[in-house]
């Protein structure tokens, strides 16, 4: 009896271990092994805004202590006595997070400012950030004037490359004015010049601005 | 007459402790490999990470699951030292102009062959939103140097998901090539712009996801990949297929000598009933 207990015993733990092997080999069949893995960037932060006024720069009308000035028609007009001037007449703003280009393209052009003589008189008096440039000794001429009054607001603006991350924040305040009777001799000259604005050769002050902000690799 | 009685006693009395022994054991394996195949998770209980010997990983680091890894860089320099890309926070930044790449291989130290599938996402979102219209190339390619991607870049609108399957023979090892762009020149300025406008106040984020999964190959001895130079056997590991063999050959030689046992015992009761008989 006992060797029959034992017996089957045997027989049950036989096919018990051989139930488990045949599992275990089944296992194999199913192993997976899965692995991933991410990143993730920003998109660059552009957010540079050129803002400009630089239309209201010249009227078609002032009120100065004379009286009043006005066009013959509408176009902007200088005078003896006149002024005006924009503040912020550009102003660009931005940290991007890109190096950029700051391209400040100025044209002031100063035509007909001259006397019967051909020598120059040019009364104006333009201040770019509150720094006065006129025609004097350093400025002996309407181009150098000109000239430097391009380079003053090209600097105002921060003409040229900046790295990423830079504070792009710059605004540049323009102003004129044509001095009203400085002296005999200048209102003598101004005079000149009004009547060869009735002639036709009228004298000019012309002001284009043009700024791009573009993103260099 | 007792001393053979003793004998067979012995034989099976060996013979159920040693059925035993190899049942506490096969129950033991099987309970750790069906542990295994739970997902590897920081919440999971994993009780032996070393039967893992397929591994996928870069120069770095081993990938797990969701693993962190280094595709993008925080900024970019010009040759001439100066930073022409950097984010603002320390984030991961991409931008017109930039690009790079990244090597990841599978590596499969195991003795048999396993089959392998890896599939790659990249997606431009904005707020957690897929944006359909992107400038940003991609290009997959495996040890082969044969790419994945048709035509070699692609713009992640047209293909968002890239597959590519292989077999890894054992103690071999593939790598895969997953480069991406942001062309400066010749690209769409206008989208570019918008893009880096948008991120100003919203999440534009580009992602890449890489997914490999391995599954024991049919033909355990299949060829694939590049040999292993040296393979690393992680101590602990416990190779299952002699203990598998050693299973089969003990219980072939107990059902052997069971048969034997069981023969003996007939011809004996045989001879009892001759004698009783006689």
């Amino acid at each position: 009896m006992k060797k029959n207990i034992m017996m089957r015993l045997s027989a049950l733990l036989l096919v018990a271990v051989l139930l488990t092997t045949c599992v275990i080999s089944g296992t194999f069949a199913k192993y997976v092994t899965t692995y991933s893995a991410k990143d993730v960037a920003q998109v660059a932060k552009w957010g540079v805004v050129v803002e400009t006024k630089l239309d209201d720069l010249f009227e078609t009308a002032y009120d100065d202590a004379t009286g009043t000035v006005q066009a013959a028609d509408t176009y902007n007009i200088l005078a003896p006595g006149t002024t005006d001037g924009q503040v912020e007449a550009f102003k660009i703003s931005g940290t991007p997070e890109v190096a950029v280009n700051v391209n400040v393209d100025v044209d002031v052009t100063l035509t007909n400012w001259k006397l019967k003589d051909d020598s120059v008189y040019c009364p104006l008096v333009i201040s770019v950030n509150g720094t006065k440039y006129q025609i004097d000794a350093t400025n002996t001429t309407t181009a150098k004037l000109e000239e430097a009054v391009e380079e003053a607001i090209k600097t105002a603006l921060g003409h040229g490359n900046h790295n990423a991350k830079t504070n792009l924040n710059k605004t540049v305040d323009i102003a004129w004015e044509w001095p009203f009777s400085t002296s005999d001799a200048n209102d003598k000259n101004d005079t000149y010049l009004g009547d060869q604005a009735e002639a036709g050769n009228a004298p000019t002050f012309g002001l284009d601005i043009k700024v791009t902000v573009t993103q260099v690799d | 007459m007792n001393k053979s009685k003793d004998n067979s006693n012995g034989i099976i009395n060996s013979s159920i402790i040693v059925l035993v022994l190899l049942l506490i054991l096969s129950l033991v394996i099987l309970f750790v490999r069906l542990a295994i195949q739970l997902p590897h998770t920081d919440d999971t209980f994993v009780i032996c990470p070393k039967f893992d010997t397929v591994e996928v990983g870069d120069n770095k680091q081993i990938w797990d699951l969701d693993t962190n890894v280094t595709i993008f860089k925080t900024s970019k320099v010009d040759e001439y030292g100066n930073v022409v890309v950097e984010s603002i926070h320390g984030d991961k930044i991409i931008a017109p102009g930039m690009e790079g790449n990244y090597r990841f291989e599978i590596r499969n130290s195991s003795k048999f062959a396993v089959d392998t599938k890896t599939i790659v996402t990249a997606q431009l979102t904005v707020n957690g939103e897929v944006l359909e219209n992107t400038p940003i190339e991609v290009r997959f390619s495996d040890y082969k140097g044969e790419n994945v991607t048709e035509g070699g870049w692609v713009n992640v609108n047209n293909i968002g998901e890239f597959i590519d399957e292989l077999t890894i023979g054992k103690k071999c090892y593939v790598f895969f090539n997953l480069d991406w762009r942001w062309v400066f020149e010749g690209s769409n300025d206008e989208l570019d712009t918008l893009l880096g406008n948008l991120s100003c106040d919203n999440e534009v984020e580009f992602t890449i996801n890489i997914v490999s999964s391995a599954t024991r190959c049919g033909d355990k001895n299949a060829e694939g990949g590049l040999p292993l130079v040296n393979v690393y056997t992680p101590s602990g590991e416990l190779d299952i297929t002699p203990l598998i063999a050693a299973n089969v050959i003990v219980l072939f030689v107990i059902i052997v000598l069971l048969i034997i046992e069981n023969h003996r015992r007939k011809n004996k009761k045989a001879k009892y009933k001759i004698a009783s008989k006689e």
